[in-house]
Order: C-alpha cells, then sequence, then structure tokens
C-alpha cells in the first residue's frame, strides 16, 4: 500500500509540474487581453469593492472603443473575496491557473494584497496597481510588481514634514491602530522624524474596532505634545476627532488616506474642522472637472442606476486601467511579460487624470508617483490646501 | 491624581453600558438558564431603530427612545417564543450555539436595510458637545448621561425585583424551576419577559453608547464584554453583573493610560481568567453544588 | 451515536466497526483522493488543500467538544501558537520535517498548561475561559514582535526537500493528505483506546466517571493537550498554505467557523469531521455562485445569514449534522425491510438544571 501511494504521488506531481509550463503567453489571445482581479464584493468593504469593479469593467470598455491595445481588446474578471485573506489566495490562484489571466489588476485591501504577492511572484504573474497603501508593493522593487498607490508611511511622511515645515510643530505623538495599517503610518511617521532629528513623545495604539479613545487622548495630553499624528482608518479618525473635543484640548490632527471620507465629517460634525488629512489621489468630488474622470463617473451612473457618485475608489481602478494600457502599448504587438516589463519602464511623466501625481516607472522605481495632496476640512467639506512631492 | 480619578470616570461611563448588557444577559440566564450571545447584536439592532427613528423619521427623541426600546424588547422576546423555546431540554451548549447562530442572523438582517448596512452613523442628541465639569475633571454630558440613566434603571430594577409580584416570580424561578411551577408560577411566560425586558436593557445600552461610540452593524462585538463582566460579577447576580460591568470599564481605562499598549485590550479577558481560576462563582455567586 | 448491528463484544473496540465492506469504502475515498490531482484544477487541488487542513483542526476540536463535552471557544489560539511556532522554528534554520512535529508537540505542551484551569470550569465558564485565551493569544501575537513579526504579520519560508519545492500546490497537497490520513488513523485509535473511553465517561458524565475510578482531571488535561497537537499540526499547514500569516488571520471568527464545522459536519464523529470541513470550504463557494443569479449582484447579507441559519436549523432539527444524515439515509436502506417509522427519532435528555 505505501509505496504505490509514494508513486502516485510523484507521478502526479510532476505531471502537474510539466503542465505548468506553456508556449503562449498567459491570457494573450489575437484578440483579447484577459486580467484578473480579486475585491470584496460581498463583504465589510463591500461599498468600495463594487465600484471598483464597475471601475475595471468600465475603463475596459473605454479602451476597447479607442480601438484596445495593438488591436486585442481588454477584459477584466473580477473574483470576489469577502475581504478574506483564505479566499483571497484562492480566487487569486483561479484567475492564475483556470482562467489564465495576464496580469492581477487592483486587489483591494492590503492584508489581500500580501498573501497574494507571493503566488503572482511565483507564477510569473504581473502584479498591477493594487488599491492597497503598503510599501509591500513597491519596495523593496520587484520586477513583477507595480504600485499606483503610496504606502501610509509615506502619507505620514508627508503628514509630518508639513507639520514640521509649514506649521511649525515639533512635539509630535501618535495614536495607532494596532494593526499592519497603523503600524506603516507610525513608521513613515518615525522615519521622517528621525531625519528631522526628533522623536515621538507619546505613542499609544488601540484595537481595531475599538470605539473608546479616552485613555489614549488622556496620554498623549499629558505628554502636552502640539500635533498628533493618527494611524486611523475611517471611524476611528472621527472618532479620535470627537474625543479631543470632548476633553477641551486644541491640538492639530494629522491622519493619512482613509480619512479622505464624507463619511468621517458625517460621523465627526463640528468636531472635524481642521483636520488634516493626506493621500495619494483627490477625492472624486474635486476632480469631476477632468474630461475622461467626468466620463466615466457619467456611465458609472448610467450602468448602475444611481445618481449618487461613486466611491473615491473607482479611480484607482480607472488609473489603475489606464497606466496598463499604457505599459502594454509600448510593450508592443507581441505582448509577453517580459515585453510588458519593458513597456511599463518606458512609462514616464504619464498624466491618469487629475488629482494623480505624473506616473513615471523605472527598474528601480515601481511605485508611479510619490505625490500626496494635503487636504483639510474646512466649513464641513475637504479642501486640497498643498501637493506635496 | 486628577489624571487618574479622570480615567476612573470615563472608565464608569463605559463601564456602564457593559454593566447594562450584562445585566440583559444575566437576567436571561437566571430565568431560562440560555447563555446569549446574541445579546450585543440585540443592541446594535436597538441602537440602529433608535437612529431610523431619531434621524431618518426625524421623530422627537423621547418618543423614538420609547418606539425603539419597545420594537426591541419585542423581537427579543419573539426570538424567544420562535428559537428557544423547542430547544427547552436539549443540552446546555446547544442553546448556547443557537444563540450564537441568531447572532449571525441579526447582523445579517442589519446588513439587508439599505441605511444601515456598511455605514457608520451616529445619533446627535441635544447634549452632544457639551461637557460637565467637577472640579478639574471634565465628563462629556454623554457620558454623564449614560451614568445617570444607568442609576436610574437599576433602581426601577430593584424595586421591580422587591415589590411586584411578577419580579417576585421571576426570583422564585430562577430559584427552582421546579418548585416554582408547583407554587403557581408560570414558568413560560416568566421566560419570555426575561427576554423582553433584556431587549429592552440593551436597546437603553445601545441608544446610550450611539452619540458616544457610533452606531455600525459589528458594533455587537461589544457584547462580548459584557459576558466576562457576569462571570467577573457571579453569573446568576443582578448587582453582580452591574459591579463587573462598572468595574471592567474602571479597569480597562486604567490599564490603557497606566499600562503598556496591549494591555487595555485584553485587560477584560485576564480579570475573566483570574476570577475563574481563584473565585470560580465570581464575586457575587453563589455556589451551587450537584448532587450526585 | 453509530446504528451498528453488533454480532460480537470485540466489535465495539475494533478501529472500523464494521468490518470489511467499511475497509472498502474507505480505499475508494483514498483512491479518489489519489487520482484527484490529475483531474482538478491548481484551484480546486488547493480548495481540497484546505479542506484537509481544517479536517485535522476539526480533529483535534472534535477530541475536545465531541468526545470529552470540553467547550472551547480559543480553537483559534492553538493554530496560532501552531503556525508561529513552526514558522520561527523554520526561521532558526530548522527544516520543515522537524519544525513541524516540534511545533505540534509545543502546542500540545501549551494546551496541556492553558486546560489547568479548565480542570475546575465546566459548561459556559469553561468556553469563557478558552475565548478569553484566544484573545490573549492574539493579543501576544500582535505584540511579541521578535517571534511573530507583530501586527505587520510574517512570510513563510517554502518547504523544499530533495531540492523539490514540496508547499507548492499538488506536493503540498499530497502532504496535507498524508497528515491528514495520519491524524485521522491516530486519532482513531486514541478513540478506542481505555483514553478514548474514558473521555467519553467523563462527557457523559463526569461524577458518573469519576465513580467508577477514571482520573476526570488527568482525561480532561489529555484531551487538552491532543486537541491542541492537532490543532497546531493544521495551523502549521495553513500558514505554509497561506504562506503570511498576521494576527488577525486567528480571531474568534475563525473559532466560532470551527465550531460550526464540527456542528453542521456532526458532533462527535471523525468523519464527521470531513464532512464539515469539506462544507466549509465550499460553503463560500456556494453563496457566491447563489448570488451570481440573483438581481442585484452582491449581498452582504448573505454569508452571516447562511451562517447564523445553519447554526441555529441545524441545532433545532438535525444536532447530527450531516454525519447523522449519512447515517441515517444508510440506515434506512441497510434495514430496509425492517425499517420503523421513529427508529431514529431523537431522545430528549431532560438532564434540566445543570447549574454551571
Amino acid at each position: 500500500m505505501k509505496p504505490s501511494i509514494c508513486t502516485l504521488a510523484f507521478a502526479s506531481a510532476l505531471l502537474a509540474g510539466a503542465g505548468t509550463a506553456m508556449a503562449q503567453t498567459r491570457g494573450v489571445t489575437d484578440t483579447e487581453i484577459l486580467l484578473g482581479s480579486s475585491v470584496d464584493l460581498t463583504g465589510p468593504v463591500a461599498s468600495i469593492g463594487v465600484p471598483m469593479k464597475a471601475g475595471f469593467e468600465i475603463a475596459a470598455e473605454m479602451i476597447n472603443e479607442a480601438g484596445g491595445i495593438h488591436g486585442r481588446k481588454v477584459r477584466v474578471l473580477v473574483e470576489d473575496n469577502g475581504y478574506d485573506t483564505r479566499r483571497a489566495i484562492l480566487a487569486v490562484q483561479k484567475l492564475i491557473n483556470s482562467d489564465e489571466a495576464f496580469g492581477i489588476i487592483g486587489l483591494l485591501g492590503s492584508a489581500i494584497t500580501q498573501v497574494a504577492l507571493p503566488i503572482t511572484t511565483e507564477q510569473g504573474v504581473p502584479m498591477l496597481f493594487p488599491a492597497a497603501p503598503t510599501h509591500v508593493v513597491y519596495d523593496p522593487p520587484q520586477e513583477l510588481s507595480f504600485g499606483l498607490v503610496t504606502g501610509y508611511d509615506l502619507q505620514m511622511e508627508a503628514a509630518t514634514s508639513y507639520a514640521h515645515d509649514e506649521l511649525g510643530l515639533r512635539k509630535f505623538c501618535m495614536m495607532y491602530q494596532d494593526d499592519e495599517s497603523g503600524e506603516q503610518s507610525l513608521a513613515g511617521v518615525e522615519r521622517k522624524l528621525g531625519e528631522l532629528g526628533l522623536s515621538l513623545v507619546e505613542k499609544t495604539s488601540y484595537k481595531r474596532g475599538a470605539t473608546d479613545y479616552s485613555a489614549q487622548f488622556a496620554r498623549m495630553k499629558a505628554a502636552d505634545c502640539d500635533a498628533v499624528m493618527l494611524g486611523t482608518i475611517v471611524r476611528e479618525t472621527a472618532g479620535a476627532a470627537l474625543e479631543r473635543e470632548k476633553i477641551g484640548w486644541d491640538v492639530p490632527l494629522f491622519a493619512p488616506q482613509g480619512a479622505v471620507s464624507n463619511a468621517v465629517i458625517a460621523l465627526g460634525g463640528a468636531a472635524v474642522e481642521g483636520l488634516y488629512a493626506f493621500t495619494p489621489s483627490l477625492p472624486i468630488s474635486l476632480v469631476l472637472d477632468d474630461e475622461k474622470i467626468a466620463a466615466a463617473v457619467e456611465r458609472y451612473k448610467q450602468q448602475s442606476g444611481q445618481d449618487r457618485n461613486p466611491d473615491d475608489y473607482f479611480l484607482v481602478s480607472l488609473a489603475g486601467m489606464l497606466l496598463f494600457a499604457e505599459g502594454a502599448r509600448n510593450a508592443g504587438p507581441d505582448l509577453t511579460v517580459e515585453s510588458f516589463v519593458a513597456g511599463m519602464e518606458q512609462v514616464k511623466d504619464f498624466d491618469v487624470g487629475k488629482g494623480w501625481g505624473r506616473m513615471t516607472f523605472t527598474a528601480e522605481r515601481r511605485l508611479g508617483s510619490t505625490k500626496n495632496f494635503a487636504m483639510q476640512v474646512k466649513d464641513g467639506a475637504w479642501a486640497m490646501i498643498k501637493e506635496i512631492d | 491624581m486628577v489624571q487618574f480619578l479622570q480615567q476612573v470616570i470615563s472608565g464608569v461611563s463605559i463601564g456602564c453600558v457593559y454593566a447594562l448588557i450584562a445585566l440583559g444577559f444575566v437576567l436571561i440566564y437566571k430565568a431560562t438558564e440560555t447563555v446569549n450571545f446574541a445579546i450585543g447584536e440585540l443592541m446594535m439592532i436597538g441602537a440602529f431603530l433608535g437612529f431610523t427613528f431619531i434621524v431618518i423619521w426625524s421623530l422627537p427623541l423621547w418618543l423614538a427612545a420609547i418606539i425603539a426600546i419597545s420594537a426591541t424588547a419585542l423581537l427579543a422576546a419573539m426570538l424567544e417564543r420562535v428559537f428557544l423555546r423547542p430547544m427547552v431540554g436539549e443540552p446546555a451548549f446547544a442553546i448556547l450555539v443557537v444563540t450564537i447562530g441568531l447572532g449571525f442572523c441579526l447582523r445579517a438582517a442589519a446588513l439587508m436595510v439599505p441605511e444601515w448596512s456598511s455605514e457608520t452613523v451616529r445619533i446627535f442628541t441635544p447634549l452632544s458637545g457639551s461637557v460637565v465639569r467637577l472640579g478639574p475633571i471634565v465628563i462629556s454630558a454623554d457620558h454623564a448621561a449614560v451614568i445617570v440613566a444607568t442609576a436610574l434603571i437599576v433602581t426601577g430594577f430593584f424595586v421591580f425585583f422587591k415589590r411586584t409580584r411578577m419580579g417576585l416570580a421571576m426570583q422564585a424561578v430562577s430559584q427552582s424551576q421546579l418548585a416554582a411551577t408547583y407554587m403557581g408560577v408560570r414558568t413560560r411566560s416568566v421566560s419570555t419577559l426575561a427576554w423582553l425586558l433584556a431587549g429592552a436593557i440593551t436597546a437603553v445600552a445601545g441608544l446610550l453608547l450611539a452619540p458616544i461610540a457610533f452606531i455600525h452593524v459589528n458594533m455587537g462585538v461589544l457584547g462580548l464584554k459584557a459576558i466576562p463582566a457576569a462571570i467577573i460579577g457571579g453569573f446568576s447576580s443582578l448587582p453582580g453583573a452591574i459591579v463587573g460591568g462598572i468595574l471592567l470599564g474602571v479597569c480597562e481605562s486604567l490599564a490603557g493610560f497606566y499600562l503598556p499598549a496591549g494591555f487595555s485590550e485584553v485587560a477584560a479577558y485576564i480579570l475573566v481568567l483570574v476570577v475563574l481560576t481563584i473565585r470560580p462563582e465570581g464575586l457575587f455567586g453563589e455556589t451551587i453544588h450537584k448532587r450526585v | 451515536m453509530r446504528y451498528v448491528l453488533r454480532t460480537s463484544y470485540r466489535q465495539d473496540t475494533r478501529l472500523f466497526k464494521e468490518g470489511l465492506p467499511q475497509y472498502g469504502w474507505y480505499l475508494v475515498w483514498l483512491a479518489l483522493a489519489l487520482v484527484a490531482p490529475l483531474f482538478l484544477g491548481v484551484h480546486l487541488v488547493s480548495q481540497l488543500t484546505f479542506i484537509l487542513i481544517f479536517a485535522i483542526a476539526g480533529i483535534g476540536y472534535q477530541i475536545l467538544l465531541g468526545y470529552t463535552g470540553l467547550l472551547s471557544l480559543g480553537q483559534a489560539a492553538f493554530l496560532a501558537i501552531g503556525a508561529y511556532a513552526c514558522v520561527f522554528l523554520e526561521k532558526q534554520g530548522l527544516h520543515f520535517a522537524l519544525a513541524l512535529p516540534a511545533a505540534a508537540l509545543l502546542t500540545g505542551v501549551v494546551g496541556a498548561v492553558l486546560g489547568l484551569p479548565a480542570l475546575r470550569l465546566k459548561g459556559l465558564y469553561l468556553a469563557m475561559a478558552t475565548m478569553a485565551i484566544g484573545f490573549i493569544v492574539e493579543e501576544v501575537a500582535a505584540r511579541w514582535t521578535f517571534v511573530t513579526g507583530g501586527n505587520s504579520g510574517a512570510s513563510v519560508p517554502r518547504i523544499e526537500a530533495f531540492g523539490y519545492v514540496l508547499s507548492r500546490d499538488v506536493p503540498f497537497y499530497f502532504l496535507c493528505l498524508a497528515l491528514c490520513i495520519a491524524s485521522l488513523w491516530f486519532a482513531a485509535n486514541i478513540l478506542r483506546s481505555p483514553t478514548g473511553r474514558a473521555m467519553a465517561a467523563v462527557r457523559d458524565s463526569d461524577i458518573a466517571a469519576q465513580s467508577i475510578g477514571v482520573e476526570v482531571a488527568q482525561v480532561k488535561t489529555k484531551a487538552f493537550a491532543l486537541s491542541a497537537f492537532f490543532t497546531g499540526i493544521a495551523g502549521a499547514l495553513m500558514a505554509h498554505k497561506l504562506s503570511f500569516i498576521s494576527p488577525e488571520q486567528f480571531t474568534l471568527h475563525l473559532s466560532i467557523e470551527l465550531l460550526l464545522m464540527i456542528l453542521i459536519g456532526g458532533i462527535g464523529s471523525l468523519r464527521g469531521v470531513v464532512f464539515g470541513a469539506a462544507f466549509l470550504v465550499a460553503m463560500p463557494e456556494l453563496i457566491a455562485e447563489i448570488e451570481r443569479m440573483l438581481p442585484g449582484g452582491s449581498q452582504p447579507a448573505l454569508r452571516p445569514m447562511a451562517f447564523g441559519l445553519l447554526l441555529v436549523l441545524v441545532m433545532l432539527f438535525e444536532p447530527r449534522g450531516i454525519n447523522g444524515l449519512v447515517e441515517k439515509i444508510t440506515g434506512y436502506f441497510r434495514l430496509m425491510p425492517l425499517y420503523r417509522k421513529g427508529m431514529f427519532a431523537r431522545q430528549r435528555g431532560f438532564a434540566k438544571s445543570e447549574r454551571w
């Protein structure tokens, strides 16, 4: 019994190994390029994932109507992952192995991207512009991984230098969420402070889903700092602003990308007035005068039958697709992974639409742009106050 | 010292919310021996109902609160009649699993309401934004309201259990269901009543929490804190639940301020483990030995 | 609670209670599992791998809950300990072949230690204590950055043996299959040994068990250690399958998923564990299929609703889960002419007032 199991195991293992070598580029036919993506369509962040899916599809339509890429049409297959790492792995494997996608575009979420990256790397599939503010995508640079969104660390570095240079603040405190996102924010702040020869006066964390920040704020207030850096997402940013108001402490707050949302203003009310936040892309409401974006949003409204603007992540889908199309065009008619990488490395000062930095990729630079926008809540709405390169 | 008192006060106010949920939890346990893991979700539903009536339908605050509390109470009673009545006589752990399942269903139900799902909302009260000052100690009016409301409810319960027929009947049932039945107490209506009351209390907790900590579909996890509170207090003791809840709130708050990061999140659970190891019957519990 | 037609006393302690036909069926399943990768794509093989990993975790849970009657809501903690221990040892240069058993043993020891307070606790108190342990372990995983990599998570090294990468899809499937079969075989043998029978005695009534000379404390400790041992193996395998671990993978939700798996599969049966694991992996796919058919597209409520309703309905109508259904159906055909209505009716034990 035993030896037969072993031989069978080896035989089928060898067979499977042999099966992966292939003649033609995966996902590319004479008429079509297939991309795969996996976002949350049914889970906790479905309100972001659903418009992202629409974004891929609308961008593909627009690219195809303009003649496609060297005669090939682009198609994006989007798999649901429910914001669950286990299902994301299965989805990415399915996209690569069963559907044979050329690349994986726009994965939503840092944790999802981190579990998917080893798979795409091992299978030799490009990881394209995930909607994940994490440095893992571009730092250290990897051959097949391309980033669009700055990591939380870069965003908070920008926040720190803004607070230091423009506002003249010197005593920094920080409250962060004790998970990957919060720790990245923390790393960014600490790195920048190190460069400036300063260090955090007090740092304190809270658990994801926490509702009470009184102990954290009491600690920071006791440390008597003049700037509070936040490693928070949406709800916690508003919660922090309310806590600051409650204890009557007049200190400026600085948050990363997640804060730039109307939900923060709705929840925080007057308490979030004056809040600073730093983001790689402007919210949709500020870029509707861009023709391309306005056209895409118009299509979204028609297709979804809703009159509301899509979530801001819709723009991440659009920008990612435009960048992919540019890279694939540069690669020439013979599209392979190698020619695509070479094509991406020719992308220079490329404009993906209003509200983004100009994108440049080289062999050492796998993040298109390090630009961040400084935003502030003024009279109950987000306003852009400075562009930081 | 001021710092310390400030932390204690802020711990007491969040602890009052724990205490209210724990109270609902213990009420159900005493009357029906059911461990209700869905209690946090009941609180979430209560808070969302309040939000719907106050913000969306713009009813007056008091009217909206009354409707939300009664609706949650009825929902709880209905759950008892439909899902838990048939489970009488099944092993206790099977009943516990049913309540876990009900918790998931309630959360799913909340996700199905378009105005509730995937949105975080907040109820603004006339008190929002103002603060109460006690010498050097500052406390927001919303937090003070939580403490006052809890005190009122606890007094109400005390009177109910000591002075009314139904309250006495509930006490009797919790001592011995069989004996109570023989004495003419209608045990079935008592267990429905327990769920009704528990639903009402958790709805109050949800409404009190709404101005200070936002309403969202996953706020039910706060209910998990009520269980340690109940255990610390001795699980079958109503005053114990109150003390346990407040103690828990204060411990978390102090741990957050004085101890390194991480301790405040697990303070509740460390406390529970300590209590369970040293005094498994809780601070206020009575020891009951099983007769063979 | 199998409906075995007994023809001798020896039958009760045999590995397969029904003799030869049962061997036959298991061999068919084994053969199917062995040739599956030849016919299925990598994606489905991955799904099968997850089923096997969950089955191993389920064996651990079944020993604790199904056989000893101890309800734990902290199984995710054991998965986490197994996963982190294995990855840490590998990063120290130990080969997977040594790191896996070491991690599993370590988890077993931790399980025995954590089981100590459980000796005094029963029912809900035990559930709460284990839940507390689950939260604490999650927090430790987030804070003990030196070993765990903290909240940023840690990547998992590849498994290589004889110049061959074992952690790739198909070889890893066979690795998990071998470990799953070994675990099932090991568990089945423990359960028919005196230890296993003592466990069942403790489950049915610990006072009665004590009075016939069973060392209740010792049995409970053993149950915890064994449970943690198997769960630790599963944790290490899961880490390699996911190739990235972070504390947020090991939450209370995972413990509850494992509980659902045991209950749906069938409590008190090793076969039920495999059914449950298959169900747990298939359910999200099924729900995704259903969603595709719905007009509105996405429906975030579907998953928690299915999860919750299943828990409630199974407890109300089929407390023995899928395994119970299978046994009823096979039992019906086996007893064809003799089948009476109500033969498999549940007995209600009105063992009321078991105050915890």
